[in-house]
């Protein structure tokens, strides 16, 4: 589990996350590991039946990588939102790069609830997802206490 | 996780609204979280459509899902919600 991070301000940068090109194969694990067969990720077929050039990510890929980005930050049960729009599809040996910044702090009674814009653009630099995601610490850098008030964890 | 995780067919119910999962895009996901599920945790998934929209005579068409995540102490732990483009020949729903 990713420890508390320190003190927190708007314009921090989270430590950026780079993923391999992507694969065939990675897609054809991500099928089994998520359960969305859909051949469009797979076949290349499909893809082409459908206008496509090649096969290209589930959405939901690209999304976990952003996932992993806040995970490798704060511990995971900090969570409290994350959210991503897909703008454009992640296509075989583009690889994605994963980055967070800090846009708001508010200091609550008992915690911090953090908001980070995120960004995975591919290695020219064009974006792909775009999103937020909303963490809540403790209000010192130094694990305390449960993370969720009224739970174990 | 989520209820598409533990079907044995996800795609069947939108091959029963018509939606071919070939013409289908994955647009926005958001997740909230409530409470963390722990192993052992038994969840129940509950989904609705909470909104169906087309644009350009039906050209673009714009599925939205939520997902609620209960475990078995009846706690919502997760809410779900997934925007779905379907790219449509124009022909009326």
């Amino acid at each position: 589990m990713s420890p508390f991070p320190g003190p927190v301000a708007v314009g921090d940068r989270l430590p950026t996350l780079v993923k391999p090109p992507l694969t065939r194969a990675t897609l054809a694990y991500f099928c089994g590991a998520s359960n969305d067969h859909n051949p469009l990720h797979i076949d290349p077929d499909a893809a082409r039946a459908a206008g496509m050039d090649d096969v290209f990510a589930h959405g939901m890929l690209n999304m976990a990588y952003l996932g992993q980005l806040m995970t490798g930050w704060v511990p995971q049960a900090c969570l409290r939102s994350f959210e991503v729009k897909f703008g454009a599809i992640v296509k075989l040996g583009e690889q994605l790069v994963c980055d967070g910044e800090v846009t708001d702090v508010q200091v609550q009674a008992a915690s911090r609830r953090v908001v980070v814009r995120l960004v995975a653009a591919n290695q020219a630099g064009e974006e792909k997802l775009v999103g937020e995601a909303v963490v809540e610490l403790p209000l010192s850098g130094i694990l305390s206490g449960r993370v969720f008030p009224n739970h174990g964890g | 996780m989520t209820l598409s995780l533990c079907e044995s067919d996800p795609y069947a119910r939108y091959r029963a609204l018509g939606i071919d999962w070939c013409t289908m895009m994955h647009a926005q996901q958001r997740f909230d979280y409530f409470a963390p599920i722990h192993a052992g945790d038994c969840i129940r998934f509950q989904s609705r459509i909470v909104d169906f929209i087309q644009r350009r005579q039906g050209k673009l068409k714009f599925l939205i899902e939520e997902t609620d995540a209960f475990n078995q102490h009846g706690e919502l732990t997760t809410r779900f919600r997934k925007t779905i483009v379907i790219r449509g020949t124009g022909a009326p729903e």
